[in-house]
């Protein structure tokens, strides 16, 4: 059967349908966070330093956009990615999708593929901005290595995040944000620090900030994380395709696990039972 | 065209449907129950949407639940109400017919086609959550026929709709019908879908009641007890009349020319009345039921199964 | 013809009061919210914490406990030693070195006594976390009652502050965001205002929706907590140190309840899809500390000194950037409260509370009040 149809299919309705001035402002907000902040950061240190700003903010400017950055990507995979059966049950149009041949499907595809279209976009409009910023105010060092960088590493986080998340979306439906939020939080953030412990590879974070490492270089501040400290906790570097495969390999099976989930479970409306 | 064999569906502890077996060939069926019968439960174990916890399900020969291509032959209008704030019903539509596997121009083509079919084209362009219910009504059909189904299965469709939305519905599932395509009708007003004819599917508490032609349910009307009101130029003496040759449970006075009488077999009054008017002279000018007919009909059937009453129309 | 009165038959009984109504949706949303497993999980989990921390408490007390009477102890038998010495015209060399050694030990004690280590351990371990110095000197200070105040607030406010104030976060965002949201949809208002109930009391009466779970997961545990320290302690006589606590801990719920119940019943008004104020939720929280971070590594560039350094923590613009955490200003409120700041130092963080909770109930006020579309 022919998904690729369908799901895009759904995935144009899906931006269609974001074109409201709730979703468009949440956009434009996520969108103008990271490159806000950052100019507010080095204008306050120039102003701060009587009109010279600190030679470490160049240091600090990269880590800063990509901590930004970061952070709306991931807010925008959570309400992208995490209610695409639930938003459907809470809309009462589940059953109009799922009574098509591969509605479930196609769905399902077609609300990943929308969720990367739009946190990868505004990822990489965070990015630009932040690198234009970072590039006439601090005249840093290779930015379009830098720029390359950064959307490679937030192209491959949409992936699998909104990997990650729509899967989360098909099991827990209702509490999904809450999941998707518990998860990042709790396993990606907190377990992900245990130092050697084999729980770090298996975090989102570490494969995607070591094809970061890997792809512009050290760009965590000395002061913050030093690359001896860095490498005592998630031990030696492997070469960065090996992680892009692993973050390729991982959406896939993600994929493939959320379909499967997706096709065999029951999803009812209460209205209908 | 659909086999159910001991169908039963839980809900945890909640009996969704239990033990149907059913046969059906293509045709126009109406499925009929109370509130909370199990309807829709039936119709999403038919279309796969649920597994059944026993039984088995066939649809066109296959198991629904294992292969959502058999979808490509039907159509739902389900209950549910949907409205979308920023999509036009052409669109709307356009990505259902979409998601059967059509390319955008030939699903738009269908999608209008089905619209202007439904009497829509005017508003077809305008974003749904401006429509009124029975033109959601409309446009939740026009996305269940535009790729041409062969089995069409309609649940609640008269829900919301005023006299003028009502008569076009029936008006339209009439014309389906006629086209000799299959339709399931569910409903819980039983005038609403004896209007388009139907075979009559009886499902009460998650059971399968009584399955029929519209005859052999009015039969089982007839034979039920009944209250009817009857409006006559002498009351007095057709009631008299009634009381010596029926079995009336009671008469009641409205007025100089009506009464009402409470019968244990409705169909001894319609016997009886042609007779009296011929004899006696007397001038019959309205006769009405005050019940409800779906529950004079299920109270009937359970009394039947119950085996209160003779089987009738039951097999 | 007799006419029947069909129409409206008046209600003879008692009702409801009319300051009582809101009671009747608080009550039906709890139930609702109730049945949700992940509701009574969070809630659970929200009562965890007091287990460790309640085993903290035991260790404290016992620590103060053993501590106190090994010194009283060693301090008894040097006072004994030295009156014998005093009374004695001749005293024994064995007598002089006894008072001595005893001497030694009780300086031995005084350094590596339990109260001492857990100053020293909370001295280094917990420098990052605020007033923790304060308590470690308090300890050392090696005076029960001071100890015990002290410890005993810190305690509690770092139970709101840290395990309390992040499972908040998840559990308000499983209640509230569809509390309004849904009856927007649902237009379920045309309901509620057919009723003799006020745009006011339908707004209470959903803000304590939330409300009631949070009070179920702070200040309850946060009372059972005191009665379980109480219960841990010698006597009652740790009331005389201690009687203000449950007071502290009732301001701070409130500090906690209004304004977070507040934000979050404006954002679900605000939409009709609930995982849109789901989502605002979680933005305002990550966000707003996302932003007080990079302000936070602005000053650690410009004091060249490590992040959460007391350089960096008490530098002026990572203090007046501060509010814009929730989280922050949250905290701020509790350490006030907790009485481990004084009102100069927590009054924006408050301020920013006020004015939060405000423009979310005004904000809130209006989009209830907004006429329904049928």
């Amino acid at each position: 059967m022919n998904y690729l149809n369908p799901a895009l299919a759904t995935c144009l309705f899906e931006l269609k349908r974001s074109f409201s001035f709730q979703r468009m402002a949440v956009t434009v907000v996520l969108c103008l966070f990271p490159p806000t902040m950052l100019l507010l950061l080095i204008l306050g240190s120039k102003f701060a330093e009587n009109g010279q700003i600190p030679t470490e903010m160049v240091d600090y400017s990269t880590f800063l956009s990509v901590f930004l950055v970061a952070l709306v990507v991931l807010l925008s995979l959570l309400l992208w990615a995490t209610p695409n059966v639930y938003s459907e049950l809470e809309g009462k149009s589940w059953s109009f999708v799922a009574s098509r041949p591969g509605g479930r499907i196609s769905v399902y595809l077609g609300k990943f593929l929308a969720s990367v279209v739009v946190s990868y976009g505004i990822a990489f409009i965070a990015a630009t901005a932040c690198v234009i910023l970072q590039k006439v105010l601090l005249n840093i060092l290779e930015p379009m290595k830098i720029w390359l960088s950064m959307n490679l590493v937030f192209f491959l986080a949409s992936l699998i995040y909104s990997a990650l998340f729509s899967t989360i979306g098909t099991i827990f439906i209702k509490r999904a944000m809450l999941v998707g939020a518990a998860f990042l939080i709790g396993f990606d953030v907190i377990l992900g620090l245990m130092p050697n412990a084999i729980i770090n590879k298996l975090t989102v974070r570490f494969h995607l900030q070591e094809i970061g490492v890997g792809t512009m270089g050290w760009f965590f501040p000395t002061d913050i994380g030093p690359e001896s400290e860095y490498r005592q906790i998630f031990g030696e570097a492997w070469p960065t395709w090996v992680h892009v495969l692993v973050v390729l390999g991982a959406t896939v099976a993600l994929m493939a696990f959320g379909i499967y989930v997706i096709v065999k479970r029951e999803y009812v409306t209460a209205d209908e039972t | 065209m659909i086999e159910l064999a001991g169908v039963t569906k839980l809900y945890k502890t909640v009996i969704g449907v239990n033990d149907i077996h059913l046969d059906l060939q293509p045709g126009t069926y109406g499925l009929l129950g109370p509130n909370g019968s199990g309807k829709t439960t039936l119709i999403n174990l038919i279309l796969g949407q649920l597994r059944p916890t026993l039984g088995e399900v066939k649809l066109f020969g296959e198991d629904p639940w294992l292969n959502s291509s058999l979808l490509r032959q039907i159509g739902l209008c389900p209950a549910l109400e949907v409205s979308y704030p920023r999509v036009s019903g052409l669109e709307w539509v356009t990505y259902m017919v979409q998601l059967h596997g059509f390319g955008f121009a030939a699903a738009r083509k269908r999608a209008k086609d089905s619209l202007d079919q439904l009497g829509l084209t005017h508003a077809m362009d305008r974003a749904m959550s401006s429509y009124s219910l029975g033109m959601r009504q409309r446009a939740k059909i026009a996305q269940a026929i535009a790729h041409d189904p062969d089995l069409l299965i309609l649940d609640e469709p008269f829900n919301g709709l005023d006299p003028v939305g009502r008569f076009e519905m029936t008006r339209f599932l009439k014309e389906w019908a006629d086209k000799k395509r299959s339709l399931i009708l569910a409903s819980h007003i039983l005038h609403e879908v004896e209007a388009v004819n139907p075979s009559f599917l009886l499902i009460s508490g998650g059971r399968l009641l009584a399955s029929g032609s519209p005859q052999e349910v009015r039969e089982i009307l007839a034979d039920s007890p009944f209250t009817l009101r009857i409006v006559s130029s002498d009351p007095k003496l057709l009631s008299n009349l009634l009381i010596q040759n029926c079995e009336l449970e009671s008469i009641e006075f409205e007025g100089n020319d009506a009464f009402i009488a409470a019968t244990k077999r409705a169909s001894e009054v319609y016997e009886l009345l042609p007779s009296i008017t011929r004899e006696y002279g007397i001038k019959i000018r309205e006769v009405s039921s005050t019940d409800d007919s779906l529950n004079t009909l299920f109270s009937t059937l359970m009394r039947m199964h119950r085996g209160e009453m003779n089987q009738g129309a039951v097999s | 013809m007799p006419l029947h009165d069909v129409g409206y038959r008046g209600w003879d009984e008692q009702r409801t009061p009319t300051f009582m109504r809101w009671w009747i949706i608080t009550k039906t949303g709890v139930r609702l919210a109730f049945r949700s497993h992940w509701v009574k999980r969070s809630l659970l989990a929200a009562w965890l914490p007091i287990l460790y921390w309640g085993a903290v408490f035991l260790i404290v007390e016992n620590a103060i406990l053993q501590d106190t009477r090994q010194e009283e102890t060693l301090q008894q038998r040097i006072e004994y030693l030295k009156e014998q010495l005093d009374k004695s015209d001749s005293p024994e060399e064995s007598a002089e070195m006894m008072l001595s050694e005893a001497q030694d030990q009780l300086m031995q004690f005084q350094l590596g006594s339990q109260q001492t280590y857990v100053s020293r351990v909370l001295g280094n371990w917990l420098a990052a976390v605020p007033q923790a110095n304060k308590i470690a000197d308090a300890i050392a200070s090696g005076e029960s009652h001071v100890i015990r105040q002290e410890t005993w607030r810190w305690l509690f406010m770092t139970f709101f502050r840290y395990p309390q104030a992040l499972m908040l976060i998840f559990l308000i965002g499983a209640v509230a965001p569809g509390l309004i949201s849904r009856d927007i949809r649902s237009r379920a208002f045309l309901l509620y205002f057919a009723k003799p109930i006020g745009r006011w009391e339908y707004i209470v009466g959903k803000l304590m929706i939330p409300a009631v779970f949070l009070v179920g997961m702070t200040t309850l545990p946060a009372l059972v907590l005191f009665l379980l320290a109480i219960l841990a302690s010698p006597d009652l006589s740790v009331l005389y140190s201690t009687w203000d606590i449950p007071f502290r801990i009732l301001l701070a719920s409130v500090s906690l309840v209004i304004p977070t119940c507040s934000i979050a019943l404006m954002l679900s008004s605000l939409t009709q899809e609930s995982r849109f104020a789901s989502f605002s939720w979680f933005a305002v929280w990550v966000l707003g500390h996302g932003a007080y971070f990079a302000v936070m590594l602005s000053a650690v560039i410009r004091l060249r000194k490590p992040p959460f350094s007391p350089e960096v923590m008490s530098n002026s613009a990572v203090k007046n950037w501060s509010s814009l955490s929730l989280y922050n200003c949250l905290g701020d409120a509790q350490t006030f409260l907790f009485g481990f700041s004084s009102f100069e130092e927590s009054w924006k963080g408050m301020l920013v509370l006020v004015v939060i909770t405000i423009v979310s109930l005004g904000i809130l006020y209006r989009r209830v009040s907004s006429p329904v579309r049928v």
